[in-house]
């Protein structure tokens, strides 16, 4: 009984193909357009769960709590003075004052992000961090660590020296003691790590001003605790704990995430109304197909298997495609085609390198939204078609 | 051969290639292993808070230790005006 059962739908199975291919042209192009959604959608998807392990990855050692000043909702710096309550909370186990803001280079308008650290020592050098450095730099000019992006964009070659504008519109002078690898533009493309001193003199702020606070707690359980009391011995701060900046990203590219994406689903609901358009009209062909096989002993419940077989195997095959070719977007192509999205008005482009990830829940959800509207769209008119009576049209 | 023979040697041909690819999907992550622990040491080193994805705006450069509500918050009528955003939500 099951090997009847069997034979039969292959046999069903085996005149879909057919007449699948008779109409190649049209079935081609709704094929094609298919799998065009499901690669965008799926794309979309592979890079920003991608992003989400890259950011899950990094950012599992980023500062334990980071303290900054607010005023009228916007940051403004510090004075050393204002964080001296800060000795009398117990369980604090280091604090690194921090002085970091943004340049606008006006020369090829991009925006790197200047990093002013106390630990930055006179050669030039990055504590703890090995990297091939050169050597200290002389005469007045301050000592910086660049990424790739700020190097390309700055266009240095193999110049070491370049400047870069203060607020009064002197040129302060930076001499490159090492750069940032390329496989690491993921953080640092376009960082500027220069001297505490130095990136106070580039902004124009006072010896005792700092930007920020990087708090690291002895005991990781109390990482919270310790972050309500610096909120409430210091008024005005925003605290923002690891946990914090680890969920921030989760949010950020959640499933609900984007304007983008939002888009794509339009995209799909499109796509179902044309499957609809397409299914729905019958030509004259088909009635007198569907007659002849009625005329034959085919059944209505067999005529509609047939449909329904077609629309399977257009949509399983479509689904199939659009997602192979989204993996192969993504992994050897870097989603080339979505990065003048993802990477907006920027004028640096780092190298977005990212393995991407695969989630039976993105692939569950992404045919539920595609195939199953796909095959809904497809019933009905699949009806109408099995339910023409053969003495009316042969 | 059938029809149907050679739409199931075409299903497996995909889960085949499928299967290749997420062989290569374990290669690149051994590859990029290297890099991401170099990364995770320039993270720990600095203090760094945020990827380095798009520079367009402050809001989108530093999304955890930035300004709240990025988005709205120059004009409480401002629409989204970043593309880069659109792979984002606003987040508090």
């Amino acid at each position: 009984m099951y090997i009847s059962a069997f034979a039969r739908q292959r046999n069903i199975l085996d005149y879909a193909i057919g007449c699948l291919w008779r109409n190649r042209l049209k079935n081609g192009g709704i094929f094609v357009v298919f799998s065009l959604v499901i690669f965008l959608l799926c794309s979309f998807r592979l890079v920003a769960g991608g992003l989400e392990l890259a950011a899950s990855q990094l950012l599992q050692v980023v500062p334990d709590i980071t303290v900054q000043k607010l005023s009228a909702g916007r940051q403004v710096a510090f004075r050393k003075d204002d964080l001296s309550a800060l000795e009398r909370i117990y369980g604090i186990g280091n604090r690194k004052n921090r002085v970091w803001g943004y340049y606008f280079d006006e020369s090829n308008g991009a925006n790197y992000t200047v990093i002013g650290d106390e630990s930055f020592d006179a050669r030039g050098q990055i504590p703890g961090l090995k990297m091939s450095y050169t050597n200290p730099p002389e005469g007045d000019a301050s000592p910086a660590v660049i990424g790739q992006q700020v190097k390309t964009g700055k266009d240095l070659g193999s110049r070491r020296s370049f400047s870069l504008f203060r607020p009064d519109l002197s040129l302060k002078s930076f001499q490159r003691t090492g750069t940032f690898s390329p496989g690491t533009s993921l953080v640092t493309g376009d960082l500027i790590v220069t001297g505490i001193d130095a990136a106070r003199d580039l902004f124009g702020l006072q010896p005792d001003e700092i930007t920020d606070v990087l708090v690291s707690v002895n005991n990781p359980e109390e990482i919270d605790t310790i972050a309500k009391k610096i909120s409430r011995i210091l008024p005005n701060s925003r605290v923002v704990t690891k946990s914090q900046i680890q969920k921030t990203y989760q949010a950020s590219f959640g499933w609900r995430s984007g304007f983008g994406l939002a888009c794509l689903l339009g995209a799909v609901a499109a796509f179902a109304i044309f499957a609809w358009d397409k299914a729905a009209g019958l030509t004259p062909e088909q009635r007198n197909e569907v007659g002849i096989l009625k005329a034959l002993g085919w059944q209505t419940g067999d005529v509609i298997t047939l449909r329904l077989w077609e629309s399977v195997i257009i949509s399983a095959l479509a689904f199939s495609a659009g997602y192979l070719a989204a993996w192969v977007h993504v992994l050897w192509f870097d989603g080339i085609l979505l990065r003048p999205v993802l990477l907006g008005w920027s004028v640096l482009r780092p190298p977005i390198d990212i393995v991407p990830v695969f989630q039976t829940v993105d692939l569950l959800l992404i045919f539920a939204l595609s195939v199953l509207p796909y095959l809904a769209a497809t019933v009905v008119p699949a009806w109408r078609s099995a339910v023409i009576r053969p003495d009316a049209v042969v | 051969m059938r029809p149907s023979t050679y739409f199931c040697i075409l299903c497996c041909f995909l889960i085949v290639t499928q299967l290749i690819i997420f062989i290569g999907v374990r290669e690149k992550s051994t590859n990029l292993a290297i890099e991401t622990q170099q990364m995770k040491k320039i993270v720990d080193s600095i203090g760094l808070t945020d990827l380095c994805i798009a520079t367009d705006a402050r809001y989108i450069r530093h999304l955890s230790v930035s300004d709240y509500a990025a988005s709205h918050m120059d004009h409480p009528g401002a629409i989204e005006y970043f593309p880069s955003s659109s792979f984002r939500v606003p987040v508090n």
